[in-house]
């Protein structure tokens, strides 16, 4: 073990040279020997190569010095000049340069434009208390509250010991380095004094604790439930009584003795039995009806989590990979593997555009549309916003003419097609990132989704709530961005995807009051799709249930799972 | 040049597929070629030219088949091209090594690389706060290490160990996250 331990420092010495450009001819053949025969030492290189370069790319979005990114160079050869006279610049800088002169030859590019000098900010330090020791960590949560002062836990945060955690509402899902898993449902109020234990004092939790994590206890006010390899779940209420269901294996119920005369002694439970203990003038312990409902096993479908680039300020920017919860299983999506969409029609009031304020239609670069804020960027800050909408959803096939016609007006709302067809899959088959101001509704902006073609045999979905709301400890903070609005004094809007890129804006105004990226899963089934039945588009429409409306920064569809369908 | 700038112009159409397809897979054709030429200056070098070719050739790619997969080939042969010319300047690897490496490297999901690159960022904030502010000196404000040295009074030896031991203390963290979540390595 010792002479492995020595092998890997000594192989991170020369992965550190090499990153160091410090590495000496001896260092350099002794590398490659080892990666010519090692194919772990290769994996361990890769890996390390890719976090010397993330570590940079963490800072591209913060260029020290001002770089002139506006889109004048029309040439290639007018890129490689500006390379080569300024060959100090960074690779950094160079790479940016590199491809946003490529861009600036295809685009007034929307996708590389928030690059102004900004003030650094310092990397924040998590202060721990060295009493406290990490023994889980969390690994999903949905739709969960917090109580009044307590920690928030998101996705990767690890619990601690000796911290009482509450949550009022939700779910979440940890797991212990012993490989136990607990999803606490809420109100819950929940505290670990090591990787084996959890006390409950309040609120239900269901525990998997697979072989490796025999002696698993949960504790509870009037009990230690130890598990032996099993599934089981625990619920207490606010008296401190507790219910223990075993779906699975066996569990001893070891009562809190309070009275060593009560009699009362440990009990056996297996597969299908529960028990109640509550206080009645002392100890007393029921047999109670087994209800496998009681067991949570998954946490619902969903969207879980997503992952952006940062910008100046250290917030999100741009998409990189969303995970999803389809069928019970969690998948994440590199966003390059997403089906992206076309916008079809639009009636509405606003678009969206990053924080130099170019209006794509204003930017003198024909090739740049309105519309590809939504449907040909990965930007959660820029999108066609704002869509007019309906109080009811719709009951005939919308009108969506690419010029409006005033004698056949079109229907209020966005369509989008997507570039292949999106099959009904497990769990939600579209995905919806929407920006929310903080000040607005925290569940997200209502709105319906109706599926394209129209057919009567189809349903409109109501959604009311998106999975990462804006209470949500997944949502992430927005850069700034600025709002560009159509016709704002006659609160007309427009009325045509025509309109949209020709209509006139106000110049934009910078959006100063902050937001974050919401996201919500659609899953086809709700839309009237049975498994395997496709869908060609959606038409979206605000629920118009109260002043504010859905603002779309990103749609796509998930490609079809790959496990046979059952 | 001229000549040569008319006959990259691709359809407009296509322009905008490049756009695409090349944002898409920048950083990834970048760290490709930098693990197969572990030095800045060449990689970017390297890059350059890929990407140069990649726009030329563009009208010849198949999209049926990976971008990235195809640029990787073009890069492969970038990067032999440029240590024939370069008669090894540097210390480079040898070409089986290079052929090892590159078969590889394209094999490794992206999402693999994606999911460290999500984890580094809690790792990072685990760091002490001086390990932080370095990374922040080095990575960020991009000063060379000598300069920071010289700025703190430090050797610069020990700058770079302990540049060598952040990074090594952000693998292990990154390996653990990954590990919980049942990714591993």
């Amino acid at each position: 073990m010792m002479q492995q331990n020595s092998q890997n420092e000594n192989l991170y010495d020369l992965f550190g040279a090499l990153c160091n450009e410090t590495i000496t001819t001896e260092q350099h053949l002794m590398l490659e020997k080892i990666l010519a025969e090692d194919a772990e030492a290769r994996r361990d290189y890769f890996n390390y190569l890719e976090l010397h370069l993330n570590l940079e790319r963490l800072h591209d979005e913060q260029p020290e010095t001002e770089i002139d990114f506006h889109f004048h160079a029309q040439t290639i050869p007018n890129f490689q000049e500006k390379v080569s006279s300024k060959n100090t610049f960074t690779t950094t800088q160079s790479l940016w340069l590199m491809v946003t002169a490529i861009c600036a030859t295809i685009v007034g590019s929307f996708l590389f434009l928030n690059l102004k000098p900004s003030t650094p900010t310092q990397i924040s330090q998590v202060e721990t208390s060295p009493k406290n020791i990490s023994v889980a960590e969390v690994t999903q949560t949905a739709a969960v509250r917090f109580a009044d002062g307590a920690p928030v836990l998101k996705v990767g945060s690890p619990i601690e010991t000796y911290q009482e955690y509450a949550i009022s509402a939700g779910q979440v899902q940890i797991v212990f380095s012993n490989g136990a898993e607990v999803i606490l449902t809420g109100p819950a109020v929940f505290e670990s004094g090591g990787i084996e234990h959890l006390a409950i004092r309040y609120g239900a939790c269901s525990v998997y604790a697979p072989e490796g994590a025999e002696g698993f206890t949960v504790e509870t006010p009037l009990s230690n439930v130890v598990d032996y390899g099993t599934r089981f779940s625990v619920n207490v209420s606010e008296a401190g009584n507790t219910d223990v269901q075993v779906i699975e294996g066996e569990t001893d119920v070891r009562p809190i003795k309070r009275d060593d005369n009560s009699g009362i002694t440990a009990k056996r439970l297996t597969k299908g039995m529960a028990q109640r203990l509550t206080t009645n003038n002392g100890l007393v312990v029921d047999q109670i009806p087994f209800d496998s409902h009681q067991y949570v096993s998954t946490l619902p479908d969903r969207v879980i989590s997503y992952t952006t680039t940062v910008g100046p300020r250290r917030k999100a920017e741009d998409l990189t990979s969303v995970t999803i919860q389809r069928g019970g299983t969690a998948y994440q999506y590199a966003v390059e593997d997403l089906i992206g969409i076309e916008l079809t029609h639009y009636k509405g009031s606003s678009f969206l555009t990053r924080n130099d304020g170019i209006d794509p239609a204003t930017d003198g670069n024909p090739l740049t549309l309105r519309r590809h804020l939504l449907d040909q960027d990965r930007s959660l800050l820029t999108g066609v916003v704002n869509p007019s909408g309906s109080t009811t959803p719709l009951t005939a096939p919308p009108v969506m003419n690419e010029v409006e016609d005033p004698n056949q007006p079109n229907t209020p709302g966005m369509a989008i097609r997507f570039r292949e067809p999106v099959i009904n899959d497990a769990g939600p088959d579209i995905v919806l990132f929407d920006l929310q101001v903080i000040v607005h509704t925290t569940a997200g902006d209502a709105f319906y989704a109706t599926p394209l073609p129209f057919a009567s045999k189809r349903k409109t979905h109501k959604i009311e709530q998106f999975d990462i709301d804006l209470a949500s400890p997944e949502a992430k903070s927005l850069e700034k961005f600025w709002l560009h609005i159509f016709n704002n004094k006659q609160k007309s809007g427009i009325s045509s995807r025509n309109e949209l890129e020709t209509a006139l804006g106000n110049g934009g105004n910078l959006h100063i009051v902050g937001a974050k990226a919401l996201a919500v899963g659609i899953d086809l089934s709700d839309l009237g799709f049975a498994e395997g039945e496709t869908v060609e588009g959606l038409f979206l429409q605000d629920a118009q249930d109260n002043a504010d409306i859905i603002d779309p920064v990103f749609i796509a569809g998930l490609p079809p799972l790959k496990r046979p369908k059952k | 040049m001229s000549n040569d700038q008319e006959s990259t112009a691709l359809p407009d159409e296509l322009q905008m597929k490049f756009l695409h397809v090349f944002t898409q897979h920048r950083n990834q054709l970048y760290s490709y070629i930098y693990s197969l030429l572990p030095n800045r200056d060449d990689a970017e070098d390297v890059f350059q030219r890929t990407s140069l070719i990649l726009w030329k050739k563009f009208s010849d790619y198949d999209d049926s088949c990976s971008f990235f997969s195809w640029a990787c080939g073009v890069a492969f042969y970038e990067v032999k091209n440029f240590i024939r010319v370069a008669q090894r300047k540097r210390l480079q690897f040898q070409d089986d090594v290079i052929q090892q490496l590159a078969d590889e490297r394209a094999e490794i999901p992206q999402l693999k690389f994606n999911q460290r690159a999500s984890a580094l960022q809690d790792c990072i904030q685990k760091l002490k706060e001086k390990d932080q502010k370095l990374v922040d000196q080095v990575y960020r404000g991009q000063s060379p290490v000598k300069d920071v040295a010289e700025a703190t009074g430090t050797a610069i030896q020990t700058l770079y160990n302990r540049l060598n031991q952040i990074r090594r203390q952000l693998t292990h963290c990154i390996d653990r996250i990954l590990s919980y979540t049942g990714e591993g390595k």
